[in-house]
């Protein structure tokens, strides 16, 4: 089609639209057209008036709805809380009851949050655990306990249980885990519920009685909807401060990459647990309201496909943010009792669950609550604690630079490897390797592909046990001390791929290497102890401190997974520095830069090692970098030293030559 | 005859029950790396509509079991059409939450049109049996076993040995290197789902009258197939078999010598997972 062409039809196409209501034309069409009559460079004015008027169309359908405002958030909280607070009163005893079970799966959802959405653990097993925390209760209620006890007591017998089910499958994510925890869910069914002392006999069966607070019977739904509301309301905080503090964190690390975790002291293992026995004690609180609020217990209430049933029901309120929890209790309990009343059998809705299920999973995987939190405009994590921006402004306190935890005071011996060897199904990557690393010096491990440089470094970070030879590190042997513990020890890496953690934010990043993480830390950050909110702000300022000194300030408060390649691997070896390492170590820090940013990088590390006393051991490939910032250089081939020595004296090496020219 | 040879019987044929549930979930595990936790619900949807089909003896046997697979053929084929291919490029664990909300549908789906009433699942050659010492194993169980065997011949033959088995196992590995060596992978997509529905109707038909006809019953037999299928990690016909077998013979074992433990085959299912999975060499681990 020439250009004469297309300029007609164009024409013809707009006079044909005169004729009809042009308000009326599909809007896509209008901009084709416009578009059309632009590249045909004719009525090219026409056709850019066209496009002004459809960008402010398309604008405008924007600016319908931007989200609410903080204000308009206070006020619907508001409406909210006053909702519920009169809700029992509106309503008759049994459409409280169903609000009580919405509570109670609100507590499940919640459950379900800690595992996927923090740490990227599945369980098939919710409802089993809840079973077990509902039995719980009944015991302690048996035993006359009051019930803020009885809570008390099936959160932790049923964290203690997830605990349980959570340990064999520490190595497993996803979908093996989910098939271990349905498993698990089958010993609750066959073994568990199936046990006559644990479910009160058959003929008595579990009956409790109306839970008691100060003395008073919770007798009615009603008395006892706001017992339950307290209780949802606590754990609501308890869980948005943890989201806010180092043990969220921690959980996102440990989601987003375990690599990075164990290369900042973080034991996955130790987390993964974490985040079992906290949802388990989700689980068994929901357990021990919906034991109370039925009163009657029937182990069916807890079988296999219950457990399905609420994580489909869960996924579809969304786990990425609390708001989701709350619409998955909403779905789980009033979607049936509406359809219910409307005279629709029950089964209905959960075909509605599954279908919208799947629809979520292919259109929007943040579920209801990822709605919601868009269209109110809320972030998916509540903003950290500490002075978001104000420490910008200050001046950095030299505090960090200072001092490193290293004891630097005297030279000498650093890093020694000794006579390492290593090889994988009869092939050696490493041969009677020795090899030291002075205190304060730059030290650089060079070689040909395949030379056992990688291997070298994964038996140093700990990622290997060496088939023979000894490795030390500041006088101790260190050859069996697990990776993350030598992370611990003030040795520090960075992978040859970046193993950030992408969810965080590059201060996040920081602060979770420059934290080292506590069990207990889980409770203090719940309870939201003054202890824990001053080393939240401590630990901000020498992130702020750390970023000046990077100069990645810019970049503070951005997801590390939206920064550009040569400002990710800042952040990488920032965090690395962050440990306040005595030797870093770094595989290919290179790797990817063009000529300026590995300039520029290899100035960063000058001055990390001048400013901070920071001892370097890396291995590279970039022959430039090499000889400008080493002070010592091994040379690695087919698994050997062949060569070691100044840069000079390397460079000079006629069998380094050999190996990287090739023998002339 | 001794009383072990009489459970180690028993035991062996529910192993071969458990593997034929854990075929269809390998099967379609090979050929779209997805697991299909909706395994459970196509079963009870083929046993279902079975005896509907059958209406208590008034339609040949053998027509009932191919209306049924057909059907669960053609659902299953939808369900894929619908679901599944809009996520055959994420992450294998969507694919697997969609089989979730599958498996919810189909369970509420098969209340709504079956009703709660319990139902008798009629067996083939009706009650009848072979007498082995003092042991009846009824004639459908023999059934059972011997299509079972030829059911994994033919499957691992399938997978293994012609063109069409190599282009699953290729989608399965690296899809788009599959596509730009021809194969039509949308096509395949749809095969590997419509065929894994019929292996699943053809296992849920021939075990029901075992388990019971329920919905819940057939779910919870796919726990157990699930633990068999690990041991040969969701991919190996052969291992997989062995393990089903092991978990079946245990359990037939254990109802033996340990009566008075209750839920001695759950725990020992929930043994077996953990033991596989532990055992497993670290990069074999599913994702």
């Amino acid at each position: 089609m020439n250009r004469t062409d297309e300029a007609e039809s164009s024409e013809r196409t707009s006079v044909g639209e005169a004729h009809r209501a042009p308000t009326q034309v599909n809007p896509l069409w209008r901009l084709f057209v416009a578009r059309q009559a632009m590249r045909g460079g004719v009525l090219a004015s026409r056709g850019q008036a066209m496009l002004a008027t459809e960008r402010r169309r398309r604008q405008g359908l924007q600016r319908r709805w931007e989200g609410a405002t903080p204000t308009q958030r206070r006020v619907l909280t508001a409406v909210a809380v006053v909702a519920a607070s009169v809700y029992p009163f509106i309503v008759d005893s049994v459409w409280t009851y169903v609000a009580l079970l919405a509570i109670v799966g609100s507590v499940i959802g919640l459950s379900f949050i800690v595992l996927i959405g923090w740490s990227g653990l599945v369980s098939f097993a919710q409802a089993t655990l809840m079973g077990i925390g509902a039995y719980t209760a009944f015991h302690f209620d048996r035993a006359g306990w009051p019930f803020p006890i009885a809570i008390l007591g099936s959160g932790l017998v049923v964290a203690a249980a997830a605990a349980i089910m959570g340990i064999p499958g520490l190595r497993l994510r996803g979908l093996s885990l989910g098939i271990l925890t349905l498993a698990f869910a089958g010993v609750g069914d066959g073994a568990v519920f199936a046990n006559r002392w644990f479910t009160g006999g058959v003929q008595a069966g579990a009956v409790l009685k109306p839970a008691s607070l100060f003395g008073i019977d919770l007798v009615t739904n009603r008395s006892f909807y706001y017992a339950s509301w307290a209780v949802l309301l606590l754990l609501l905080i308890a869980l948005r401060n943890i989201q806010r503090r180092s043990s969220g964190r921690t959980f996102l690390a440990v989601k987003s990459s375990e690599a990075g975790a164990i290369a900042t002291g973080l034991n996955p293992s130790g987390v993964k647990i974490e985040a079992f026995v906290l949802s388990g004690f989700l689980a068994g609180v929901a357990g021990a309201l919906f034991a109370y609020s039925l009163r009657s217990l029937a182990a069916y209430s807890f079988a296999v496909p219950v457990s399905l049933n609420l994580a489909v029901v869960s996924v579809v309120g969304g786990v990425n943010n609390l708001i989701g929890a709350l619409l998955a209790g909403f779905v789980y309990a009033f979607a049936p009792a509406l359809v219910t009343d409307w005279g629709i059998s029950g089964d209905w809705v959960w075909i509605g669950t599954g279908a919208s299920l799947i629809l979520l999973v292919i259109v929007n995987p943040t579920g209801l609550g990822g709605l919601a939190a868009r269209w109110l405009n809320l972030p998916d994590r509540p903003e950290p604690i500490g002075p978001v921006r104000s420490a910008r402004s200050a001046p950095p306190r030299a505090r960090l630079l200072e001092h490193t935890r290293s004891d630097l005071s005297g030279r000498g011996l650093l890093l020694s490897v000794d006579a390492l060897s290593q090889s994988f199904g009869g092939v050696s990557a490493l041969r009677d390797v020795s090899l030291e690393v002075q205190r304060g010096s730059i030290t650089t491990l060079i070689g040909p592909n395949g030379a056992g440089k990688s291997t070298l470094f994964r038996v140093v970070t700990g990622q290997i046990k060496p088939d023979h030879g000894r490795v030390a590190f500041a006088g101790n042997d260190i050859t069996t001390v697990a990776s993350h513990k030598r992370a611990q020890r003030a040795l520090s890496w960075t992978y040859q791929s970046n193993q950030l953690f992408g969810e965080l934010t590059v201060a996040e990043n920081l602060m979770v290497a420059l934290h080292r993480h506590r069990p207990w830390d889980i409770l203090t950050d719940a309870v939201g102890l003054p202890a824990s909110t001053r080393r939240e702000r401590s630990l901000r300022q020498e992130a702020d401190e750390l970023l000046e000194l990077s100069q990645l300030g810019a970049f503070r408060d951005r997801r590390v997974s939206d920064l550009p390649f040569g400002a990710q691997r800042r952040v990488d070896v920032t965090r690395a520095v962050a440990l306040r390492p005595s030797l870093l170590l770094l595989d290919e820090p290179a790797t990817g830069m063009n000529p300026e940013e590995t300039a520029d990088f290899g100035e960063y590390l000058r001055r990390l090692h001048d400013d901070r006393d920071v001892t370097l051991l890396f291995i590279e490939h970039d022959m430039e970098l090499v000889m400008s910032l080493s002070d010592y250089v091994y040379v690695l081939d087919f698994g050997q030293l062949i060569a070691e020595g100044t840069a000079a004296q390397v460079r000079a090496n006629p069998r380094v030559i050999d190996v990287y020219l090739g023998k002339g | 005859m001794s009383e072990f040879t009489q459970f180690l019987i028993i035991g062996l044929v529910t192993g071969v029950l458990y593997a034929l549930i854990a075929l269809g979930i390998i099967f379609i595990y090979r050929g779209s790396n997805i697991v299909n936790f909706g395994h459970g619900g196509f079963a009870a949807l083929g046993a279902f509509a079975f005896v509907s089909v059958y209406d208590k003896g008034s339609r040949p046997y053998a027509l009932a079991l191919l209306a049924a697979c057909v059907l669960t053929a053609a659902i299953a084929g939808v369900a894929q059409q619908i679901a599944i291919r809009q996520v055959v490029d994420r992450d294998p664990i969507d694919g697997a939450v969609i089989t979730l909300g599958l498996l919810t549908i189909l369970t509420f789906s098969i209340g709504i049109v079956w009703g709660a009433t319990p139902r008798q699942m009629p067996q083939a050659f009706g009650s009848e049996g072979m007498t082995i010492g003092d042991l009846v194993v009824s004639y459908h169980q023999v059934m059972a076993v011997v299509i079972g065997v030829a059911l994994f011949t033919a499957v691992g033959f399938f997978l293994q040995a012609t063109r069409m088995g190599r282009a699953f196992r290729a989608i399965s590995e690296k899809r788009q290197v599959a596509q730009l060596m021809g194969i039509p992978t949308p096509a395949y997509d749809l095969g590997v789902w419509m065929l894994g529905g019929a292996i699943a109707a053809l296992a849920g038909i021939l075990v029901a009258p075992t388990t019971g006809l329920t919905t819940t019953a057939l779910t919870f037999i796919m726990v157990k197939a699930l633990a068999a299928a690990m041991i040969g990690q969701l991919v190996s016909i052969p291992r997989t078999i062995v393990g089903a077998l092991a978990i079946g013979v245990a359990e037939s074992m254990a109802i033996w010598k340990l009566p008075d433990v209750t839920g001695i085959r759950e725990i020992l299912a929930f043994a077996v997972i953990t033991g596989a999975l532990l055992l497993a060499p670290r990069e074999r681990v599913l994702a």
